[in-house]
């Protein structure tokens, strides 16, 4: 099921309580941690929950969940291809 | 039994990294433990203590963790004579031999040598009865893992995080000789790590984890001791995600095989909004170096942190996302 990085990324801000910034000012090639968006590690383990909570997506193995967490287009893709139907 | 069997790596030197890690992994292992359990098989409790003195007195000399041990020696008892320091030391180090040896015994099943007074055992239950687990943050101080088997009539599923170095032959050992208690969710340094906690904070159940080792997860820098010290965050901010209570609890150990419980407030972790995020976590983290001090300082003897905790050191695993870093999409921070 294909999810919008729109509203991916309203999620995202949101959740991690991101202030003065709007989805559109999230490019969806932009990396989410280090440069880009600026992400943190404890923003990871909010990720992490988030997309098991709001998807049911549980990512068991890291090595499995870091090409995804590139960016928000990674991550888009990676809950449409893991989410259950 | 050669004596580098008995002391744990509790904060072992990695020369390939450079890193010092907090393992707890038992060095020499499978025979180690072995000798634990048959030691106190045949010859009981008393004598393998008395075993432990020769080691200490060895350790107390050769031991890379000397240095780290004065150190934070003179920073609780202040300047002292060169052969106190060396005394203390050795008694430090014979007071964790005591401890380990509780352990096995502990977690072979003998418990019937221990008792134990946890005045927070109501304040615990009623914390369980929120539903959402409680996050049991406690310290290497005294003896968790003996206290945590101790603590198994609470009839409350324990799960204690922690990186799992003990070899599967290790571990078969140890079940061999009695049942575990607690369950042993490891920690990989890797953000993946809070999907078994969540998953038993639901389940409503206890999870402890050891709140003054940065192991791999996030932690900030604050004042302890009279210099800054490292201290991970990581529990209140799962704490904060599952809406399960924190509870501030450390245990003593007391002549007799007597455990003493230290127990603080509930508290009800919550993230705030990103700019105060950071601020935030470090009152938590100072909040927790308050109260472990407070009973770090009833018997110093009994912090097992054998490494230079006040050195900026690297996490020992690798964090699985760069560093932050200044970025013009979130000016604010």
């Amino acid at each position: 099921m294909q999810i919008s990085t729109h509203e991916l990324k309203s999620k995202v801000i949101e959740s991690l309580k991101l202030q003065d910034i709007t989805p559109e000012q999230i490019d969806d090639d932009a990396p989410l941690f280090g440069t880009g968006l600026g992400l943190d590690s404890i923003d990871a383990l909010e990720l992490v929950v988030l997309l098991e909570k709001d998807y049911g997506i549980v990512i068991k193995d890291i090595e499995e969940g870091r090409p995804a967490f590139r960016s928000v287009k990674t991550l888009a893709e990676f809950i449409a291809a893991k989410r259950p139907q | 039994m050669s004596t580098a069997e008995f002391i744990p790596e509790m904060a072992a030197h990695d020369p390939q990294t450079g890193h010092w890690s907090g393992s707890g992994k038992l060095r020499g292992g499978r025979s180690g433990i072995w000798f634990f359990i048959t030691a106190l098989r045949l010859l009981g409790l008393r004598v393998t203590y008395a075993l432990t003195v020769p080691v200490a007195i060895y350790f107390s000399f050769a031991s890379p963790d000397v240095a780290a041990t004065m150190d934070f020696h003179r920073r609780v008892f202040g300047p002292l004579p060169w052969w106190k320091r060396r005394w203390l030391v050795f008694k430090h180090f014979l007071s964790f031999g005591f401890a380990l040896i509780d352990r096995t015994a502990v977690l072979a099943g003998r418990t019937k040598h221990f008792s134990f007074t946890f005045d927070g055992e109501m304040i615990l239950r009623e914390a369980l009865t929120e539903g959402r687990g409680v996050l049991v943050l406690t310290a290497h101080l005294g003896n968790w893992e003996a206290a945590g088997q101790l603590l198994a009539r609470l009839d409350v599923p324990i799960n204690v995080t922690g990186f799992d170095n003990e070899s599967p032959e290790v571990r078969e050992l140890l079940n061999q000789a009695g049942p575990q208690r607690f369950r042993l969710l490891p920690l990989t340094g890797s953000p993946t790590d809070v999907i078994p906690l969540l998953a038993a904070l639901r389940r409503g159940e206890i999870v402890a984890m050891l709140g003054d080792r940065p192991y791999g997860s996030p932690s900030v820098r604050i004042p302890f001791l009279g210099g800054l010290a490292s201290f991970p965050v990581g529990g209140y901010v799962m704490a904060a995600l599952a809406g399960a209570p924190l509870m501030h609890v450390f245990n003593l150990r007391e002549p007799g095989g007597h455990y003493r419980f230290f127990r603080f407030p509930p508290q009800h972790p919550k993230l705030p909004v990103r700019s105060e995020r950071d601020a935030y976590l470090r009152a938590c983290a100072a909040r927790f170096a308050g109260d472990l001090e407070e009973v770090l300082r009833r018997d110093p003897l009994q912090w097992y942190n054998f490494y230079p905790f006040w050195e900026e050191t690297k996490p020992p695993v690798p964090p699985p996302v760069p560093p932050r870093a200044k970025t013009t999409l979130c000016p604010s921070r």
